[in-house]
């Protein structure tokens, strides 16, 4: 019965996984990537367990918690890079629009 | 007997969790924002976790699997909804940068040339042409201000 619910697990983290994906690869914006990545490397998590109960071994829950470690230090890395990023190009966006402004209107 | 009232709990918790997050899965991919989307995987997806590690919980027979998926639970319960508000408030950024910084917005509300529209939607995509976040979220504000311009 168990053995049931392994495989329900696993096969939908590996689905999971492929519907990430494709929102990695169509995602318009930066934060909707690092979004399918934080969902992705939660089914990570997922399949990590389903493989620690599947096989009865204690090694996969360790894989899952660095995964989980490493998801979270990822995703808040590349949550500071695109606040950061969207700040200075509004900075650049200023600089365009003083220059434009001087240059245009003597 | 116990055991099997064991399997049927972990069977359970461990379908739901899977159905949790293929629910997760299919609003990042049909949601057609990306705070909506922030907010269907972060909800479901904390969701699916707990309920994952509870039938791991009920699974499992020993006790170092128990102490590592409590582990994992007060993790995830204490780092996806904090990732989820950071990754949250990029989204924000990125969209509308002029809206979330006010000591930049403010000379933006003193200059007549940004308060005319045309003068910003000639601005934008020009600036953006520097970076390519800026350039996408420039023709979606383009676009969402003046309705007539194409929608690619």
């Amino acid at each position: 019965m168990i053995e049931f619910g392994t495989l329900v697990l696993g096969i939908g983290a590996i689905v999971v996984a492929a519907l990430g994906v494709i929102r990695i690869v169509k995602g318009p914006t930066s934060a909707d990537r690092v979004l399918a990545l934080d969902l992705f490397l939660t089914a990570a998590v997922a399949l990590a367990i389903a493989a620690a109960i599947g096989t009865g071994r204690t090694v996969f829950l360790d894989v899952a918690i660095g995964l989980a470690l490493l998801g979270f230090v990822g995703t808040i890395g590349w949550a500071r890079l695109i606040d950061r990023a969207a700040q200075r190009g509004q900075q650049a966006d200023d600089a365009t629009d003083d220059a434009a402004s001087k240059g245009g209107r003597p | 007997m116990t055991e099997t009232v064991l399997g049927v709990v972990a069977l359970v918790f461990l379908v739901l969790g899977t159905v949790s997050l293929l629910i997760a899965a299919w609003g990042v991919l049909a949601l057609p924002d990306a705070l909506a989307r922030q907010h269907a995987a972060t909800k479901a997806g904390t969701l699916a976790a707990a309920l994952i590690t509870l039938g791991a919980m009920a699974a499992a027979v020993d006790a170092g699997s128990w102490v590592r998926l409590v582990v994992i639970l007060l993790f995830l319960f204490a780092t996806l909804p904090v990732s989820s508000h950071m990754l949250a408030r990029a989204a924000l950024q990125e969209q509308n940068p002029d809206a979330s910084s006010p000591d930049a917005s403010s000379p933006d509300a003193s200059n007549p040339d940004a308060s005319n529209p045309d003068a910003s939607n000639d601005d934008v995509p020009l600036a953006g042409g520097e970076s390519s976040p800026n350039a996408r979220t420039g023709t979606r504000s383009a676009a969402r201000s003046s309705p007539p311009t194409s929608m690619s």
